[in-house]
């Protein structure tokens, strides 16, 4: 009951950013949607192929933006994760309900639990299903000349994971007690390094390994921080 | 155990490496900024060119010869040719028999002389690391290969694409409805049957004048494939079993056949890791295997091929070849670039059973290095290059090993950016920014623990903990001491007792043992307990 | 059950080289008003907060309702009200959710009919957002939140700050109803002395993060006295007076500061030192606080020039 009120409390504090960060991803997805309809009336017209190298390397570069997709999705969900941290551990230093909160007859962790599982809802309402949703209507036959490919859905969710990492590295930083021009914001550039990082990777798996083990090194600082921290 | 003290065990050295990679990315950058900026603004880079020393006549004739390209007739005859650049455009070509006779220049017109053609080694394409490149995982989501099949009104009709995970390709009409599948076998149309290709090496793709779509010459680890995605055809040209291919290269395979060399035979030569080396005819397809003797180690070795004939050619030297090591390059260039090496290039014809038959040989002597070059093993004079020395000596004393670990050949470095980005990376940064100048290095690392021993001495609160960071700095430099520094700095007061510096994190001063004292009580001071509310 | 409900000892905290509170030793009996005086800055707010685990001590210990501090359990944590200084609460909630997520915390405890009583008497609504209400009414609705489910221990840090005199006089009745239920207590810091002294029973006076006074509140009121004495000669320069705080003259007339002074002591030193009269001058609890914790030479805030 304690954890639920939790819950419901930071979710309602999320409330805002998810609804934003769902309604920026739906709205740029229905234009991507709408523009590619436009494009599909030019496809009957001749195609231009090279004489000497007609492989093309890109997938559905002229049919369809979906590494535009695939910014704005990484765009969105870090800036989800940002606002969220910043949200529910910068602002209550602000406002100083930290005395508030901590005071509750609950363990520290429990605070702390309530507030991740918010951030994991809200990610995932917000981001996830709205690529769900985008990929499933995408993928719908007759729509693209080559249907999207699996791997790019597993990639998206590989992308909206990566906004839980700045979540948590943007929650380390705000929870740093060290002044920001020295080491308050390398939970953050860590996030960083991990992205930086992602990006020299092909498989998959190593991908998912790579986000856990920043994952792991992250939290495990938080829940330390956390519990041990002066507020 | 409760959490807190659970999560002490790993939070701790997951905050010691996340630090620790920040600060080692820190100083990296600031290590590039700086030569990057004494390079942009800096004077240019300055090569000492060393002065060219008087040749005798037998010595310049020994150089002319040396540089003169051999080739060789179809009839086995060795022609030199010597090219001759004014202002570093080409103005003579001269032709000189093995006695060094003249036997025709640019100046009489063209040249009469049709020397035989090597098959060029396949570049270009797709290889290895490419393909990683496109399937990387980016904002923009990974990409792969896709093949347009177009009708004769030039517009595309079916897409066959490439998928990694499955390795082979899938078919869609322009509707998006799957038409089948391309695997190692043949076009097919359902699932189950299509079968991988094998681990992939290298794509190259040409498109003839009358098809509607590519070729592609598919190369696996131990496969050689052609896709004709037009007559949807899967061709194995090769399959090796367990040997591996090494090396790939044609002739005239993907060429126009509206322009046919009727002297030419179409062929591709592999060569094989085991030592074989293999010939793929097309038209109809044949397969040819060289025996090639031992003691040629598979090394210079290039093949023409006319409609009657195939030679296969061979360049060797005495020399011994450099080794990858590049600590041990001064002692091979010591020991054989200052010696002059019997050269040799020679001529065989490949009988049908794949035997040589001696044709003609050519042999000159390759002068030593160092009569037309004077070689220093000293570094460039230049302003960048003596910051490099001087900003690398806070880089972590690890990064040499590391280098030595990785082969540390700068030679390769055009090869080892075809291997994975990781170990690309790993292995520049550590040869470009690992210290050269060890006295230095080792006394700024000599310096951090030094002040990491000062600053830790009055903050310590366990010998253990106290000697792990020293051997930190110690193993990590600057990059070291600053993690150590961000992590450890903590309030120090004066211990009352001693007057000696304490930290806060333990009961007692570690010199003294004294806790920290009591406040002094006032004669005014008003305590009154033991007195329960009424 | 214990009659000790809050016990510290040498509870030392630095703030990296600034010692907050140096070795206090403290026990809050069961029943108790305790106040916690200091000027600012003497380690009220930092006494209250280590007792609360909201700040790890340097050294020494603490335990509230017999707990340590740094490890209170939520079931403890149940058994403690705690009002925070400036009342801060969730600005977007409104009172009514506030309650409800409030009374998530404390099932089978929350009095709802005292939550809405309190509320009725303060004039507030269910539906007022915390962010439209001025520091008094939030004031108002943190001590009926913390109030409403009966705890055992209410702790409040300078709960009637910023409060106006009505205002003021409300919250402290509502203490004072609070504490006529068996067994509780209450700690709380204040500068307000007048309400401390219409509520306390024992105060503790902390100065530079020392305890410098814990006593009963008559104790300390009959402790600290100023005494003025005339002579008709000269004012003797050196004052041998047992308890002396502090001390200011003219050229006829000495005023002594005293603490714990007997009468017995006070009139035999007026006799040595010739005075010809000597009476007490009247201290309300302010007074007596200010000249307890005022040090030797004080500065004074503005230099007025003689003209």
């Amino acid at each position: 009951m304690r954890f639920l009120a939790l819950l419901k409390k930071e979710l309602r504090e999320a409330l805002p950013w998810l609804l934003l960060a769902a309604f920026i991803l739906a709205f740029c997805s229905a234009i991507f949607i709408g523009e590619y309809t436009r494009w599909r009336r030019d496809f009957d017209e001749p195609a231009t192929m090279s004489p000497r190298s007609p492989v093309r390397m890109d997938t559905f570069r002229e049919e369809l933006q979906l590494r535009d997709i695939g910014t704005l999705l990484l765009y969105t969900s870090c800036g989800l994760g940002l606002v969220l941290a910043v949200r529910q551990f910068l602002v209550p230093s602000f406002l100083k309900t930290w005395a508030f909160t901590i005071h509750r007859s609950t363990s520290r962790t429990t605070i702390l639990l309530g507030k991740f599982t918010a951030a994991i809802i809200a990610l995932i309402l917000s981001c996830g299903i709205i690529w769900t949703l985008f990929f499933w209507y995408a993928s719908k036959p007759g729509l693209f000349p080559m249907p999207l490919r699996q791997r790019t859905f597993a990639e998206g969710w590989i992308i909206i994971t990566f906004g839980l990492v700045m979540y948590f590295g943007t929650v380390l930083s705000a929870l740093s007690t060290a002044r920001w021009y020295t080491t308050k914001m390398f939970g953050l550039a860590f996030a960083g390094c991990t992205f930086m990082l992602l990006l020299l990777q092909v498989s998959l798996a190593l991908c998912l390994v790579m986000i856990i083990i920043s994952l792991v090194i992250l939290v495990s600082q938080i829940i330390h921080t956390f519990l041990n921290r002066e507020f | 155990m409760n959490l807190k003290n659970l999560t002490k065990y790993i939070s701790t050295p997951a905050k010691i490496i996340m630090t620790l990679i920040i600060f080692l990315i820190v100083v990296l950058v600031i290590q590039g900024a700086i030569i990057g900026t004494v390079g942009l603004f800096g004077p240019p880079e300055k090569w000492t060119e060393s002065p060219q020393p008087e040749l005798t006549e037998a010595q310049k004739q020994r150089w002319s010869i040396r540089d003169m390209r051999k080739e060789f007739l179809p009839d086995g005859t060795i022609h030199l040719i010597e090219t001759i650049k004014e202002e570093g455009k080409l103005r003579v070509v001269n032709v000189y028999d093995a006695n060094e006779t003249l036997l025709w220049d640019s100046k009489a017109g063209s040249n009469p002389y049709h020397y035989l053609s090597w098959a060029e080694a396949v570049e270009g394409g797709i290889n290895e690391a490419r393909m990683d490149q496109l399937q990387g995982i980016t904002s923009g989501f990974s990409r792969t290969l896709f093949v347009p099949v177009i009708n004769d009104e030039r517009q595309i009709i079916q897409r066959w694409r490439y998928e990694p995970g499955a390795d082979y390709f899938i078919g869609y009409d322009w509707q998006g409805r799957t038409v089948g599948y391309a695997g190692s076998e043949c076009f097919i149309e359902a699932k189950q049957e299509a079968k991988p290709f094998g681990e992939f090496k290298r794509v190259v793709d040409w498109r003839y004048r009358d098809h509607n779509a590519p070729l592609l010459l598919w190369q696996t680890t131990n496969r050689l494939y052609q896709i004709d995605f037009e007559k949807r055809d899967v061709e194995i040209l090769l399959d090796l079993q367990d040997d591996e291919i090494e090396k790939i290269a044609w002739q005239n395979w993907e060429v126009e056949t509206f322009e046919p060399d009727d002297r030419l035979r179409i062929f591709i030569y592999v060569a094989t890791k085991k030592g074989a080396h293999v010939l793929v005819f097309r038209d109809p397809i044949e397969r040819l295997t060289i025996n090639v003797p031992r003691q040629w180690k598979g090394r210079g070795v290039q093949i023409a091929a006319l409609q009657d004939k195939i030679f296969i050619k061979h360049s060797g030297s005495e020399a011994e070849p450099p080794p990858r090591q590049y600590w041990l390059r001064e002692a091979w260039w010591q020991e054989h670039e200052t010696k002059s090496h019997r050269t040799w290039v020679e001529l065989h014809e490949v009988k049908q059973d794949g035997d040589l038959k001696f044709i003609n040989r050519f042999e000159w002597i390759r002068p030593p290095l160092v009569e037309k070059f004077t070689v220093s093993w000293d570094e460039p004079d230049d302003l960048r290059w003596k910051t490099r020395k001087y900003v690398t000596a806070v880089s972590s004393p690890l990064f040499n090993p590391v280098f030595r670990f990785f082969g540390g050949d700068p030679w390769l470095e055009f090869d080892f950016y075809s291997r994975s980005p990781w170990y690309a990376l790993t292995v520049e940064i550590t040869r470009d920014y690992r210290a050269t100048k060890m006295v230095l290095h080792c006394s700024v690392v000599v310096l951090m623990i030094c002040v990491a021993f000062w600053h830790g001495w009055a903050r310590r609160t366990s010998w253990g903990r106290f000697v792990f960071w020293l051997v930190f700095v110690a193993l990590f430099n600057l990059a070291g001491f600053l993690t150590y520094l961000a992590l450890n700095h903590t309030t120090v007061i004066r211990c009352e007792a001693c007057g000696k510096k304490r930290g806060l994190e333990r009961n007692d001063c570690p010199a003294c043992k004294t806790l920290l004292p009591l406040p002094e009580r006032r004669e005014t001071d008003l305590i009154l307990v033991g007195q329960s509310n009424s | 059950m214990n009659d000790i409900v809050i016990e510290a000892r040498n509870l030392t905290k630095y703030f990296h080289k600034t010692l907050a509170l140096d070795h206090l030793n403290l026990k809050v009996p069961r029943g108790c008003i305790y106040g916690l005086l200091g000027r600012n800055g003497a380690g009220k707010t930092t006494a209250i907060k280590l007792m609360l685990g909201l700040l790890r001590p340097t050294t020494g210990t603490a335990t509230v309702l017999g707990c340590d501090c740094q490890n209170l359990t939520p079931q403890i944590r149940r058994r403690i009200g705690y009002v925070t200084e400036g009342h801060r609460l969730y600005r977007w909630m409104k009172i009514g959710e506030l309650a409800k997520f409030q009374r998530a915390f404390f099932p089978g405890f929350w009095d709802d009919k005292l939550f809405n009583d309190m509320l009725d008497y303060f004039e507030l609504s269910k539906k007022q957002k915390i962010k439209t209400l001025s520091n008094g009414q939030r004031a108002q609705v943190s001590l009926a939140v913390t109030l409403s489910p009966n705890p055992e221990l209410l702790i409040m840090d300078d709960p009637t700050l910023g409060l106006d005199a009505a205002i003021r006089r409300q919250f402290l009745e509502g203490m004072i109803q609070l504490i006529g239920r068996q067994g509780r207590t209450i700690l709380f810091s204040s500068h307000i002395l007048s309400d401390v002294e219409r509520v306390a029973d024992r105060i503790a006076v902390i100065d530079r993060g020392v305890l410098r006074a814990d006593c009963k509140l008559e104790e300390f009121r009959a402790a600290v006295r100023k005494v003025r004495f005339s002579f008709a000669g000269a004012v003797p320069g050196e004052i041998d007076m047992p308890g002396l705080l502090h001390q200011r003259r003219n050229e006829k007339e000495l005023e002594l500061t005293l603490i714990g002074t007997t009468e017995e002591q006070i009139d035999l030193w007026a006799e040595s030192a010739g005075a010809t009269y000597h009476k007490d001058i009247d201290m309300n609890l302010e007074d007596q606080f200010i000249e307890f914790t005022a040090p030797d030479a004080e500065k004074k805030l503005f230099q007025w020039e003689e003209k």
